[in-house]
């Protein structure tokens, strides 16, 4: 029992990913749209919980304020916005499905992939550390994560954050154009 | 991670109290089951439409601005805790970052999807 709860302790990551990999079941083979959704709550609840036991407290908190906050909302509307009283929720959610089950294909290769070169290919990276070195000077990269991203992201990845701002404009921009009558 | 078993201690609470309470419910309860107790509730008065009714997109569109913003929320705090590191070129870089969000805000704005009509 002891050696179990040591193991558990030792392997969060394990545990949390599991239910995460629990929750996308239930997420794709829920029969109602709703229930899916929370699927998909519990899925990105675990991700987050991923995140803290790779103690990237930032990231968590980001994902709970998002993801879990804001997307899963987001999905609930989408849901709402399909009549559900005609009961043909199975015939509108699987018109995609060859592009589906290629989207799939392509996925788990790429994930595959990952695997095998973290497995089999050389050791990876240490966690947690910034691209160049001279930038985590002064800093405690273990605990002090949230500096490291602010660090990372003014110094590193400055255009991508720039380009952010225009992808976050284009989601605002189409979203009103799609969903906004115009007025007369 | 060892400093988070508060946090699961209170996520094992959370889940139990409805179980137990449930649980005693069940126990306690009298069990005299009618067609009229399964029916659906709504304050007494009888069921007119179905409650899976299809919502208006204007909710969706709401959620798509909150979580425009809500992400920009998120980018603002690697900024707001370096700071004074950052000093005016951490404000030019930020400044950019915001500008084409308030101009988004500009625009939503002025085609009127703040408004509830």
């Amino acid at each position: 029992m002891e050696n179990l709860l040591a193991f558990i302790g030792r392997n969060m990551f394990l545990v949390f990913g599991l239910m995460a990999v629990g929750g996308a079941v239930a997420l794709v083979f829920s029969k109602n749209a709703v229930h899916s959704v929370v699927g998909f709550l519990f899925s990105m609840l675990s991700v987050a919980a991923c995140y803290l036991c790779m103690s990237a407290e930032f990231l968590a908190v980001a994902q709970l304020l998002v993801y879990a906050g804001g997307i899963v909302v987001l999905f609930l509307f989408v849901v709402m916005l399909v009549e559900m009283t005609k009961f043909k929720e199975k015939g509108l959610f699987q018109v995609q499905t060859p592009y589906a089950v290629a989207a799939v294909i392509l996925g788990a290769v790429a994930f595959i992939g990952v695997f095998w070169s973290t497995w089999f290919g050389p050791s990876a990276a240490v966690p947690l550390t910034l691209s160049s070195p001279e930038l985590a000077e002064g800093l405690n990269v273990a605990s002090q994560n949230a500096e490291a991203v602010s660090r990372g992201l003014f110094a590193g990845y400055l255009l991508p954050f720039e380009i952010l701002s225009v992808i976050l404009l284009v989601a605002l921009v189409g979203a009103v154009t799609l969903a906004k009558k115009e007025r007369n | 991670m060892r400093s988070y078993v508060p946090v699961l201690l209170l996520i094992l609470v959370a889940i139990a109290l409805p179980v137990v309470i449930w649980g005693i419910s069940r126990i306690v309860r009298p069990h005299i089951p009618s067609a009229s107790k399964y029916s659906t509730y709504e304050c007494g008065i009888k069921t007119t439409l179905e409650a899976r009714e299809k919502f208006s997109v204007r909710y969706y569109l709401v959620a798509v601005m909150f979580l425009v913003f809500d992400v920009e929320t998120v980018f603002l705090m690697p900024w707001a805790i370096q700071m004074k590191e950052l000093a005016i070129f951490g404000l030019i870089e930020m400044g950019i970052f915001l500008f084409l969000l308030l101009f988004g805000y500009g625009y939503i704005w002025s085609k009127g999807a703040l408004t509830w009509e």
